[in-house]
């Protein structure tokens, strides 16, 4: 190699002249001997050497760019024999762009959400902690696991060994006051610690110091960046002003730098838990809401830390033996940020991994073809003095090139596909605001370039340069088949190809069965053509039932005389906005379940239209009627499945339930009605509910309106939201109306994950197919030409057209099933991986295999009929003159 | 008629006359043009190239020692690798030669 000299050239250049001179004194000696005189000696000495200096410059030259002129020369070449075979050359870019790019956008996005740490100092050290509970599957938690109550959270402050900052996170959610219209605004109740935990300071300002988490301190808040420009317009003045959150003034101590975000929520103002959680609630133990994050002592390990926290909660256990926590359980930050994503997109990387593999594999067999045509110029080459490993080098180089082009074009190609996934699916990608295009990712395609070149062209380029010098000029210019071996070797390349996207078509049809069926369920109601906002009470003007219940009733009254609106009707939680609340409730007359495993239900208070507005049919009994007042006797309405669960032989109506919230005694109520199961998502099985008639439910601080136009009304959303706000306005124009939606988007919204994935699985597997078929075309075409002449023998000893493009397909399909039955048994293996993104399909689903398999196989008889037909059309006057 | 050597030829005749013993560069070129009944001229601006590239891929070494006459001079010798290119080089010229014979005179081969 060059490099060692071209590093050394100044010590090697004196050498070189020592040795120089050395020669002269040799030669000058020489001369001498032979009896010239010393000065003709030296002169004829000088004369053989030449001009020493202009020599050492040749030889410095050498050394300094001997490898980069070889280097320059192998690429010049190999652009040329690049350009001379324009179709072979088109051909293997657009199919490794195609790879290279789908491959780098998809690890684009996992770079940035799985595999970059999240933007907080040293943030592999951050944790949350959580008590679990295996019966609990709460959106927004591990599964198996519950939050901290208040009281438990201070147990667990005070008595952990494993932190060394620890705090706790809730958001709750305000009127925001003092603006032109009444906003709500998501508030994130934090412990002071928790920032320090973190690493983070607001940009302007102050953080939370312990005395703002005292009871009698200022009320002080932190506000985001945006709610900053928004309502001081970026002016520092903003410190010590004061902002309006439920009637409270809260002084604005700090400004969080732009686009600070925890576990991916978007907060407009930051307040301190301990100040804004009354002694009471701050001691209870029996809600459990708050996320627990901590920062870990050095060298403590996070099984350290849960055995810590299982401690501590194993400590509350024995002290209130009701808690729903029964260990503890502790998981990184990152982890509970990107939670549910992690696993789907590992599996559209393999997906497009496979795609890049088959990528690769045709670009292979081109180039194996190519290689096999070339032979007579590598043997010309080698005859001519050129080594085998500078053939292979010169092949390489020509890979190398096709893969780094492939690769440029793949960038361009990843550039775009990343932005329109993130227009596509921002809201189903965490941490989607941080993806984008850099260094690692350009790092990451020149690496799959290389890699691919290697793996399409290294192989094929040392098989082609095998050839032997004498075999190789006396072929005389038959296009030989390239041996058996490379024979069997594009065969294989195309049988894998075959195998590689039928696995990949497989689980997208799982996906895409998987997706009709979500689709199809009847979530129990009718969304088509509903329209829901919310409504919230400050509690502040609002603080005891009477008022929240008149003005819900007034509200209702006026909106019931707006023409043109066929149903309207509140509740307190819809079903698709994770509504309603998990409540325990226990059944009169039965014995109570055992401690920490309480019987639960979604409580939903309504308003008595409800189940006809939203198409919800009563199965059995009454509905509510404004009888049901506050100081009637408490009546419920329960969900078929729970009645069928909790009753199944006897009659549920008259039946009595303690519901646990409200007074202290809950609430008895009678069971009066039977409605149908509601999914509270689609791919959910339905929760069980209980319904109470608002005014009986006690303290109501927020309704989902929902409103039924009349078919014909054409009105707007935007039409209904103005029509919302000025009957609320008309009665307190302090209280805001927010999250406007019309039904079907929100059922949209609750797919869109699924949609996501299922699209992107399709569009891979798609590609994966049409490479697979072009690579099977490529094969097939390429069979034709070398049996040109033993076609034209059988054409002339009487077969018929029929029979050679039989022979044709039937090589096809030779091929094709060989595939299929790899890439069956590979499905059998891997779609286990996808069964906890299936719905209703089973991984290894008979009908989606069979089916797949048959439209593979329908798309390799589609790949082989141009090559038939050519074979049949085969003239044999003309093919046994071929290469003669 | 003197004539310049054989591109690629180089290196095997100064790989073979170095097979017989070190030598250095003034030595070497005498050999090659003298075996060849001074039919092949070694040009210097050659020779030296020749022998770097050699020695860089490892199939000569070098040592600086004394001629006959007291005279500092740089030796070259054969390395176990060399020894090696030197038999696979010479079989792969015999081949060659045979092959491009086989092409040039093809009645005098049946």
């Amino acid at each position: 190699m060059g490099f060692r000299r071209f590093f050394h050239r100044t010590r090697a250049d004196a050498d070189h002249v020592r040795e120089f001179q050395s020669f002269l004194e040799i030669e000058t000696d020489e001369n001498l001997a032979r009896g010239m005189s010393p000065q003709a000696a030296r002169r004829a000495a000088h004369l053989k050497f030449g001009n020493p200096t202009a020599f050492r410059e040749e030889v410095y030259e050498m050394n300094s760019i001997q490898f980069i002129e070889a280097l320059s020369r192998d690429v010049r070449y190999a652009l040329r024999a690049l350009k001379a075979a324009p179709t072979f050359t088109a051909v293997s870019l657009l199919t490794l762009a195609l790879g290279i790019g789908a491959t780098t956008a998809i690890f684009t996005v996992i770079d940035h959400v799985i595999l970059q740490p999240l933007p907080y100092p040293a943030a592999g050290r951050l944790v949350t902690a959580w008590e679990t509970n295996p019966t609990s599957h709460l959106p927004g938690k591990p599964p198996g696991s519950v939050g901290f109550s208040p009281g438990n959270y201070l147990d667990l402050r005070d008595q952990n060994r494993s932190f060394a900052q620890i705090g706790a996170f809730y958001t709750a959610s305000y009127n925001l006051e003092g603006g032109a219209a009444p906003v709500r605004a998501t508030a994130g109740l934090i412990s002071a610690a928790l920032f320090r935990a973190l690493g983070v300071r607001p940009a302007i300002g102050r953080p939370f110091t312990q005395s703002d988490d005292t009871a009698a301190a200022e009320r002080v808040a932190i506000i985001s960046h945006s709610l900053w420009r928004e309502r001081f317009s970026g002016s520092a003045g903003a410190i010590g002003s004061a902002i309006r959150l439920d009637g409270q003034s809260h002084t604005i101590v700090g400004v969080m730098p732009p686009g600070f975000r925890l576990f991916e929520q978007d907060v407009d103002v930051w307040l301190s838990l301990e100040r804004k959680t009354s002694p009471q609630n701050l001691h209870w133990r029996w809600s459990y809401y708050l996320t627990v994050v901590a920062r870990l002592k050095d060298g403590v390990s996070i099984d350290q830390a849960r055995q810590d926290v299982d401690r501590v909660v194993q400590g509350i256990r024995r002290q209130y033996p009701g808690d729903l926590g029964q260990g503890g359980l502790v998981v990184p930050l990152l982890d509970q940020t990107i939670a549910s994503a992690r696993k789907p997109l590992w599996i559209l990387f393999g997906a497009v991994a496979f795609v890049l593999l088959i990528a690769c594999a045709n670009v292979a067999h081109l180039s194996l073809g190519r290689a096999i045509t070339r032979r007579r110029e590598m043997v010309l080459r080698q005859a001519l003095g050129a080594g085998r490993g500078r053939l292979v080098r010169q092949l390489f180089t020509e890979s190398l090139m096709l893969a780094l082009g492939g690769a440029a074009a793949g960038v361009l190609l990843a550039q775009w596909g990343v932005r329109a996934l993130l227009k596509l699916a921002s809201n189903e990608i965490p941490r989607a605001a941080e993806v984008h295009l850099d260094g690692w990712v350009l790092g990451f395609a020149a690496l799959a370039a290389v890699t691919s070149a290697v793996v399409f062209g290294l192989l094929p380029a040392l098989a082609g340069s095998k050839a032997d010098l004498q075999q190789g000029l006396q072929e005389n210019g038959r296009s030989g088949s390239g041996g058996p071996g490379a024979r069997a070797g594009r065969r294989a390349l195309v049988v894998s190809e075959i195998a590689l996207a039928l696995v990949l078509m497989i689980g997208a049809g799982l996906m895409i069965g998987s997706f009709r069926r979500v689709s199809a369920v009847d979530p129990g109601f009718a969304p088509h053509g509903l329209v829901t906002m919310r409504v919230s009470l400050s509690p502040n003007q609002y603080g005891s039932p009477d008022k929240q219940n008149d003005f819900y009733q007034r509200l209702i009254a006026r909106l019931r005389a707006v023409p043109g609106l066929r149903s309207v009707s509140a509740v307190d939680g819809l079903p698709f906005t994770n509504g309603g609340f998990d409540n325990s409730f226990s059944i009169d007359g039965r014995p109570d379940p055992p401690p920490g495993q309480p019987l639960r239900a979604d409580i939903r208070r309504i308003d008595p239209g409800y189940f006809a507005a939203m198409g919800i049919s009563l199965l059995e009994g009454r509905t509510f009627s404004e009888a049901d007042r506050i100081d009637a006797p408490p009546v419920a309405i329960i969900s078929q499945s729970m009645a069928r669960e909790y009753w199944p032989q006897e009659r549920v109506l008259g039946k009595r339930l303690t519901i646990h919230f409200g007074p202290p005694e809950g609430i008895g109520a009678e069971i009066v009605g039977v409605a149908a199961d509601v999914h509270g998502a689609l791919d959910a099985a339905p929760v069980d509910d209980i319904y109470l008639h608002y005014p009986q439910g006690r303290y109501v601080g927020q309704m989902d309106l929902v409103l039924r136009p009349e078919p014909h009304s054409h009105m707007e959303l935007s039409t209904l939201s103005s029509v919302v706000r000025a009957a609320v306005a008309s009665i307190d124009p302090d209280q805001p109306v927010y999250r406007v939606h019309a039904m079907d988007d929100l059922l949209s919204v609750s797919l869109a994950t699924r949609r996501f994935e299922m699209l992107l699985l399709a569009v891979f597997a798609a590609l994966a197919g049409c490479l697979a078929a072009v690579g099977l075309y490529g094969v097939l075409a390429y069979s034709v030409q070398a049996r040109t002449r033993e076609i034209g023998i059988r054409t002339a000893l009487g077969a018929s057209h029929a029979q050679v493009s039989g022979m044709i397909l039937r090589e096809a399909l030779q091929l094709a099933f060989t595939g299929v039955a790899g890439g069956v048994l590979g499905a059998l293996a891997l779609t286990r991986l996808l069964s906890n993104l299936l719905y209703g399909v089973r991984p290894t689903d008979a009908f989606t295999f069979a089916s797949v398999a048959l439209l593979l196989l329908a798309v390799a008889i589609s790949a082989g009929y141009l090559p038939a037909r050519k074979a049949a059309r085969i003239n044999p006057v003309i093919a046994l003159r071929h290469e003669c | 008629m003197q004539t310049e050597v054989l591109q690629g030829t180089l290196d095997m005749l100064v790989l073979k006359t170095l097979a017989s013993g070190p030598a250095h560069g003034q030595t070497i070129a005498k050999v090659i043009e003298r075996g060849s009944g001074e039919f092949l001229q070694i040009e210097q601006g050659s020779l030296y190239p020749a022998l770097y590239r050699l020695e860089d891929r490892g199939w000569l070494a070098s040592f600086w020692g004394t001629t006959e006459n007291n005279r500092k001079a740089k030796y070259y010798r054969l390395t176990p690798a060399g020894r090696k290119q030197l038999i696979e080089q010479t079989s792969r010229w015999d081949r060659m030669v045979r092959a491009i014979s086989g092409i040039l005179h093809p009645a005098s081969e049946s």
